[in-house]
This record gives C-alpha cells, structure tokens and sequence, in this order.
C-alpha cells in the first residue's frame, strides 16, 4: 500500500512542478504585475498602483471598443461555423459514395496554420489584385471593385470568413463523431411517426448531440475568444482599430507600448470574461448530463 | 619528412585556432530598406579589417522598433549596432540604449557629412551615430501616362494634383490618380508630415501642446478624406496599404503618381517587378498653400553603437565604413539612396548613373521633420489612429483631430514632457 | 422518386464543399508558381502562363532581393520541426505517468487537479505571455529553442494529460487487478498491461501535439529575434509584412508551412479525427 502511494506520487509530481512552471506561477504573476504599474521602457515609474490599472482600462474607450469587437467576431465566427458545421456533419452522415473522400478533406483546412491562412485571405480579400474582386467583376455581380479591408466593419467580417473556412470544419468532425454514436434506431422510431428533416433534427439529433455541441462550443468560443494570429496577419488591428480584438489589445499594450501593468489588466480582465463564459455554457447546457471531468 | 609534414600541420591548426579565437564578432541589426546592399558589402569590410566578423540581421521597419527594444532590455548585449531612425533618438537616448561617439568623430568627418543629416542621431547637443542616408518622400510620376493625357508638366500644387488626375482617369489611363500609404502605422504618420508642411501647419506649437488640430493640420486632413470620397481621386485601398504595398500600383502602371522613398526608385525600374521602367520621374512634392514651395517629410536613418556592447571600437569601424564616401557613393549609385555625405552630390559619375538625382537633390530644401519627442512612438500611434478614423469616415477630421489632441496632453502630462 | 432526389441533393452539397474547401488553396498554389507580373494583371490568369518553381528555390536557398531580405526557410522549417518533436516528446513522456496516475491510482483528488487542467487550458495565451516573457529573459533563454519548448509545454501539456487519462481510463480495471494479483508493482503492470494497450492514444496525442506546435505564432513571434529560433509560422508572417509587394514570394512561403501539416493531416486523418472528437465528445 504504502509502495503504491510512493508510486503514484513519483507519477504525477513532474507533470505538476512542469505546470506550475509554466502555467501556474505566469498566471500569479500576471495578475500580481496587473495591479503595478510597470512601464519596461521607464522602470523609475514603476509602482505599486492598486485597482488604477483597472479602473483605467474600464474607462477607457479603446477597451470597450476591443470588447466589442471581440465579440462580434466571436459571436458571428462560432455561430456560422456551428451551422455550417453541424449540417455539414449530417451530409457526411448519409450514405454517398463521396462521403470517404469528402471526410479527408475537411480535415485539410483545420490542419493549414491560422498564420498561412490569413497571409492566403489576406490575398484574395486584396482590393486591386485579389482572387474575390477579380472573381465577382468577371461574374459581373460587382462593377467597382471593392475594398474589402478597407472598412473596419468591411475588415471585421473579412477577417470573420478566413475564420470560417478554417474552424467550421472542427464541428464537422466533432459533430459526426457524436452523429455516428446515435443509435440508428432512434431515428426509425421518428420515421415511423413520419417526421421531416427539420422535426428529426430538433427533436432527435439535437437533444442527442447536446453534450458534443456543448463542448465543442466552449472550446471553440474560448479559443475565438483569444483570437490573435489571423488579426495580426490579415489587419494588424486597423483600419482605425476596427479589427483590434482584445488579445491585439494586450500586444499592443503590453509588448508594443511596453506598459507591462496595463497589458496584465487587460489579460486578466478577458481571462475572467472566458472564464465566465465557459462557465455559463457548461452549465446551461449540460448540466448533470456531462460532467466536464469525467 | 612525415615528421615536420606533422608539424607543419600541427602549427597550421595552432594558426587557424588562433586566428578563430581572436576574430571578433559585432551584431547588427538593420531595417530592411538598404539591408541588401548592406550585406553586399560586409565581405569589403571584412577584408579590410580580417579581424572582425560582422553578423547582420535585418526586419521590416515596422517590426524594427520593437525588436530593437524588447531585444535589448531582454539582452543589452543583444546588438552591438542597431538602426534607429530619427525619432527614436529622442527616446533610445534618455533610455541609455545608445553610446555617445563625439569623441570618435574625426574632423573629416564633421566636414563631410552634411550638418543637417547628422541631427538625426543628435539629442541634448551630444551625438549618438553615424547617418547611412539621407531620405525623405519623393514624388514619383509616370511621365508618360501625363504626356498621353496632353498634360507636359507634373501638379505643382494639391489642387493641380487633384485635376490632373481627374484628366488621366477620364481618358481612361488609370483607374486612380494616386495610391498612398495611409495605412494605420508610421507610415501614415509621415504622408500626413508631407502635407502638414505643404497646407501651413504644424504639430506643436512653443509650449509643446498639440497643434495640429487647427489650421494647416485640419486642412491637410479635410484634403486626405476629400481626395478620396469628395474627389475620387485617391485609391481607397490607400486606407489599407502601407508604403510598401503602393509601389505595386505605380510599379504596374495602375496609376500616374505616388509618394514613397529613395528604395522605391531602384523598384520602378528593375524589369522583374515593375512594367513601367524608364517610365518614372521624380518631381517637387505638389504645395497646399500660396507661399509654400513645396514640402516633403523626412525618413533618415542611421547606425548608432549600443551602450552596452562589449565590440563598441569593432563597431565604430563598420558604420564608419558604411558612412565613408567610397560607400555612400556605391550606396547611391546601386540602390538609389542619398548619400550623406555633401561632396557627393556633386559627383559626375553619380549624376550620370542615377538619372532622378537632381531632381531628388532639389527635394531636399523642403523638408519637415516629424516631432522630436521622448513619447514620440505612442504619440504616433495616438495620431495614426484617429487619422484613420477620419479616412475611414468613422469621424469628422476635426472631431477626430480634437480627440487625438487631447489623448497626446493626457500622455505628455504624464510621462512630464508638458506641464 | 423522392430518393433519387434526396440523391442529387447530397451531390451536390458534396461538390460546393468540394469547390468551398479547395478554391483558395488552388489558388494559393497558382499564385506560388506565377510570375509576379501575371499575378497582377486584370482579371487574374486563373491558369497561369509561365509556371515557375522560381519562388521555392529562393525560398530554400534565402538570400535578398531588393524589396528586402528572404528569410531562410529551411532553418526555419528545422526549428519549427525540432522544437514540436522535443517540445511533444517531453509533455508526452510527463503525461503519460500522470495520465495513468489520475486515472488508475487517484480517485478523491483527481476530480480537482482535472478541473483545474480544464480551467487552465481556457487561459488566454496574451494572460501568460507577459510573465513567461519575463522568465524567458531572466533565464537568458530568449530566441532559444528550449525558451520554445518551455513555453509551448504550458499549453500541450495540459492537452497531453487530458488526453492520456481518457485513454487510461477506456482500459478495464479488471486487467489491472489481474497482474496484482500476479503480484506484480504498480510500475511493472504500467509498462506490461497499460502501456502497450495506449500505444494507438500515445501516437494521437504525439501528431496533435505536433501539429499545435507548428500552428503556434504568438509566443513565436516574442520570443524569438532570428533565425537561431524563429519558427515557420514567425518567418512566414515577416515575410508578408515586409514582401507586401511580392505577393507570389507570399503565397509560396505560405504554401511551405502549410505542406507539412497538410501532408500529416491526409495520412493521419483517423488519428486526428479521433483526437478532436475524443478531446470534445468524451472528454
């Protein structure tokens, strides 16, 4: 017995120390520097300031304005990409002889580094050379071409559609998988009663697929949430701080402005609001019927 | 015979070992505009001095700053020779980043390189670097798209700028007059400096507070947004292009004029990126204002030597290389700079070799700095982003300019550079 | 009558996402092997005329051109390469012991140290970035690969564990009681009853670990200054901002970070499929 708990312990202890390392101590870290005030460039500033940090952040215009951008991409980007994702799952549920081919494939643009898909949209979105103006002018659905980064709302949704094309097929996948594990008889039960595809997906496949949808929306919410790399490579933030999501908004502060305090402000404040959010979906969604950590 | 082929190996492998151990190795990191060159001539160098290895690392400018910055607080022995553009020296001086050289300034030197130039690298009357060229925006023009359109000169003021474009679109020459790089970065912020300058006006006025929000500041803006929405003559992907991306537009012949740096020329006429060789003049930035000439910004560079370095003489030999005339000619000659130094621009042999010399030489005498400020990157970015909001119709130019003003006192409040 | 349309409809779904999925990498690869001034020509040659492999060669052997310097790819591929293999090693070898600790020998504590795995798998990377910033620099790792691999652990580590345990727990506590009774350590019924029955887990766990660390930029891109470290996705970025006038150079340094991954996903697809559905459905 006594050996056993030896061993046990020796198992599990360097996964913690690593993580203690590298995850614990950065994250007291960041929210002990968010109550000083550390400016890299000017260290004689540097001070403890208590809430200042924070009571700058929320009075600052630049900050909603990040909040609300993040959310708009965050809400729009999940809620497109579940819809496609989710009726995309039920096409590759069907018997088709495409279906084999057709599950490689959506894997593909999952697989294609977020930093190489905003450097290939950033080059179809482009205004004088790009594949989509070129494409719409010779369909004849557009007469001038049209500047599609050069909005910030314009820019926003741009930047919405790489997204798109890149994580919707994660839901295709996850979806499927639960899809595959309804048992088919459920659905004969719904046939009998002579249900349409609407009437089947609400009433059977839906309420079946709750806990698959639950987590893969939080996953997918939590890591929209934290975007970064597809803004800073299709928008730098711009135009006019229309696409400055609040992660751009930390970089900005914390490693382009070097203000270290207000940078760790702002991380701590949007990791509480993911925090909030993950917690309100596990709950609302699934409630008993998963628990999260078994 | 085995024996002494030994020795002979023996004392070979002492050499070389000797030799290794001695060479001294000086980092430097270089934006990218002349980094091409720049490496082209390390092994000149390296040749002259066999003692010393020179390892350069060049970045786009807009990544130049921050790299320099978080690289040295990280390491202050990260780079023994960094790039900093004029507005940074403000900054990087107070930070005690840069070494103080006036002592190693020889008097050919201080008679050489033009006085003007040498401010750059200049804070608190001390000197801190050597500048590598002498930049500012010049105004390109395709001579042939105007001589199609009937017109035999190009715009010398802003409202000319404006016609004369409106003509060569309507015969259907361009879709555009004009591409700028009004992108949000530095960038912007030196376009708007061009035509600060042009329209009358200034950033701050004696006591430092901001004022570009009235007058030819205002009027620089109202123009900018004017000559895309009210004029239609400014290509609105402008708003989304950095000085970089609009070389594509003046380079492929899709519009007449365009405003960018010394680099930009050598682009124009290499035949594997642009259709429009030969095509390309430079002439006297276009006026705002009755009484002004002409105005331009300026976007020198130089070398300075890291305070910390442990190589500071290695150092001094490589921008001193890089500054000399021999150097500065070549530099002007295969990729287009102007040299700093003064004898140079009387040269024949340049003047023959780089055909836009003159007209780039008369550029010169109408330039504008942008301000010389502790704060200077953040209050950059302050500007750069209600100027966007602007172009972008997001806000009024005043109501944006306004704003921008007060956020910039809030900030030079607080770091003491204003009471 | 109905079926056969139902057939139809299923087709042509099938093909739109055919069209959706591949139209922009094709063109992509197009706008890789065109010439830069055919790339810009009104309306695009949606075919090229002079296909050219130009851009890869300068791509592999570096260099500069004159709207600046080419970073040298291949250095970069092997850093991108080199610290995912040793980055996922490590965070696989710790995961698996704990995995296996969690779900074979724990059974009161385990429930808080999962839910904390999960909460902190939620932690923004711009929340950690700062302060792993500032331990980078203090340990005087900056633009190391092992400054890299620290870093990358925080976040493959925690998906490592998840993963293994689920793995664990799928294995019958039967067998385990089995080589007990055998008489065998907790240790030796590790390597000679579980381990083995995890090897198809391990291998998941190993290619998604992989493929998180070649899609990383963000710490990439500040903790790293030159080519002793910078990553695929870090070189790949630069060059956009700094060739905005070479779009073809663009896409071709695109199109090599993505070949890889591209090239894992279509081998390993049942593999990656299974990571995605394991990490969301039954985790």
């Amino acid at each position: 017995m006594k050996k056993k708990n030896m061993t046990r312990w020796a198992m599990i202890i360097p996964a913690t120390v690593v993580l203690a390392f590298v995850l614990l101590y950065p994250i007291g870290n960041t929210i002990w520097l968010s109550f000083r005030r550390e400016h890299l460039l000017r260290p004689t500033m540097n001070a403890f300031v208590g809430f200042q940090n924070y009571s700058y952040i929320l009075q600052s215009s630049d900050f909603l304005q990040s909040l609300k951008v993040t959310a708009y991409f965050t809400g729009v980007s999940v809620f497109i990409e579940f819809v496609i994702g989710l009726f995309t799952a039920i096409l590759l549920n069907q018997d088709f002889k495409m279906k084999a081919f057709l599950r490689v494939l959506v894997v593909l643009p999952w697989a294609i580094p977020t930093v190489a898909n905003g450097v290939m949209w950033q080059w179809i979105f482009d205004t004088n050379y790009g594949a989509l103006n070129g494409l719409l002018s010779q369909l004849g659905l557009i007469s001038e071409y049209v500047n599609w980064l050069g909005t910030p709302f314009g820019a926003l949704n741009s930047v919405i559609i790489a997204d798109i094309w890149k994580n919707c097929w994660f839901f295709t996948i996850v979806l499927l998988g639960a899809l595959q594990a309804i048992p088919k008889n459920y659905y004969e039960a719904a046939y009998v009663d002579g249900a349409g595809f609407w009437k089947k997906l609400f009433k059977v496949t839906l309420p079946l697929l709750k806990p698959a949808i639950a987590i893969s929306l939080v996953l997918r919410i939590s890591e929209a949430f934290k975007a970064f790399d597809i803004i800073y490579i299709m928008t730098k933030g711009g135009p006019a701080n229309g696409t400055q999501v609040l992660s751009y908004y930390v970089y900005h502060t914390a490693f382009e402005s070097l203000r270290m305090g207000r940078g760790a402000a702002i991380s701590t404040v949007v990791t509480a609001l993911i925090l909030i959010i993950a917690i309100i979906f596990t709950n609302v969604l699934m409630r008993e019927e998963v628990d999260l950590s078994a | 015979m085995k024996k002494l082929n030994v020795l002979f190996l023996v004392s070979l492998l002492v050499l070389f070992a000797l030799t290794g151990f001695s060479k001294e190795t000086i980092k430097v990191i270089s934006s990218d505009d002349f980094a091409a060159f720049r490496r082209e001539v390390i092994p000149e160098f390296e040749k002259l001095y066999p003692d010393i290895e020179v390892e350069l690392t060049s970045v786009g400018y807009n990544q130049l700053y921050q790299k320099e910055v978080t690289s040295l607080i990280a390491n202050p022995k990260a780079y023994d020779v960094i790039d900093v553009d004029c507005i940074w020296t403000p900054e990087f001086v107070t930070l005690g980043l840069l070494e103080q050289i006036d002592d190693r300034l020889t008097p050919e030197m201080k008679e050489e390189i033009i006085p003007s130039v040498m401010t750059i690298l200049q804070y608190g009357g001390k000197t801190y670097g050597l500048p590598m060229f002498d930049d500012v925006l010049f105004f390109y023009y395709n001579e042939k798209m105007l001589e199609e359109a009937g017109l035999s000169e190009p715009p010398t003021t802003y409202d000319e700028f404006v016609s004369f474009s409106k003509t060569i679109m309507d015969k259907g020459l361009a879709k555009y007059g004009s591409v700028w790089g009004w992108a949000q970065a530095e960038g912007l912020i030196c376009y708007y400096t061009q035509l600060i300058g042009a329209f009358g006006g200034k950033f701050f006025d004696e006591n430092g507070y901001p004022a570009f929000n009235s007058g030819g500041g205002l009027e620089a803006l109202k123009w900018m947004v004017d000559s895309i929405y009210e004029y239609g003559v400014v290509d609105p992907s402008s708003i989304t292009s950095d000085d970089r991306a609009l070389l594509h537009g003046v380079a492929n012949g899709d519009v007449p004029f365009g405003f960018d740096w010394s680099f930009a020329w050598t682009i124009f006429n290499d035949p594997e990126q642009s259709t429009q060789v030969g095509n390309i003049k430079v002439g006297l930035c276009p006026t705002g204002k009755d009484g002004i000439v002409s105005n331009t910004s300026s976007g020198s560079m130089g070398f300075a030597i890291t305070k910390q370095s442990e190589h500071k003489d290695a150092a001094w030999k490589f921008i001193s290389f890089l500054a000399s005339k021999e150097m500065q000619k070549q530099q002007a000659i295969d990729y287009g700079a102007m040299p700093v130094v003064e004898s140079l621009y009387s040269d024949p042999e340049i003047l023959e070799l780089h055909p836009e010399f003159g007209p780039m030489l008369s550029q010169l005498s109408y330039v504008t700095d942008r301000p010389s400020l502790v704060s200077y990157n953040e209050v950059s970015r302050i500007l750069q982003i209600y100027i966007q909001r602007a172009l972008t119709k997001d806000m009024e130019p005043k109501e944006a300019l306004d704003a921008a003003a007060k956020e910039i006192v809030d900030l030079l409040k607080e770091y003491g550079e204003i009471n | 009558m109905h079926k056969k349309a139902k057939r139809i409809w299923l087709y042509v779904a099938g093909i739109i996402i055919c069209i959706v999925i591949l139209a922009p990498i094709y063109w992509m690869f197009v706008s890789a092997i065109s010439p830069k001034v055919e790339l810009l020509s009104t309306p695009p040659h949606w075919f090229p005329e002079n296909p050219t492999i130009e851009n890869f060669k300068k791509l592999i052997t570096g260099g500069s051109g004159t709207s600046g310097e080419i970073p040298n790819f291949a250095k970069a591929l092997l850093n991108s390469t080199g610290i995912a293999l040793i980055a996922g090693f490590i965070s696989l070898v710790l995961a698996t012991f704990a995995g296996y600790a969690l779900a074979k020998q724990f059974k009161r504590f385990k429930k808080a140290y999962l839910n904390l795995i999960v909460t902190l798998r939620m932690f923004p990377e711009v929340a950690l970035a700062l302060s792993l910033y500032l331990i980078i620099t203090k340990l005087g790792l900056m633009n190391t690969w092992w400054g890299l691999i620290i870093v990358y652990t925080s976040f493959i580590l925690p998906y490592s564990i998840w993963m293994m345990y689920g793995y664990f727990l799928t294995i019958p506590n039967e067998l385990d009681e089995v080589s007990k009774i055998d008489g065998a350590s907790t240790i030796k019924s590790f390597f000679k009853i579980d381990l083995p029955l995890v090897l198809p887990g391990l291998s998941t766990t190993f290619i998604f670990t992989f493929l998180m660390c070649w899609d990383e930029f963000f710490y990439g891109l500040i903790l790293t200054s030159d080519m002793r470290a910078k990553t695929i996705t870090v070189a790949v970025s630069e060059f956009t901002t700094r060739h905005l006038i070479d779009y073809s150079m663009m896409m071709a340094g695109g199109l090599v970070a993505t070949i890889p991954p591209l090239i894992i996903a279509a081998i390993f697809q049942k593999y990656i499929i299974q990571g995605m559905t394991s990490g969301a459905v039954k985790g």
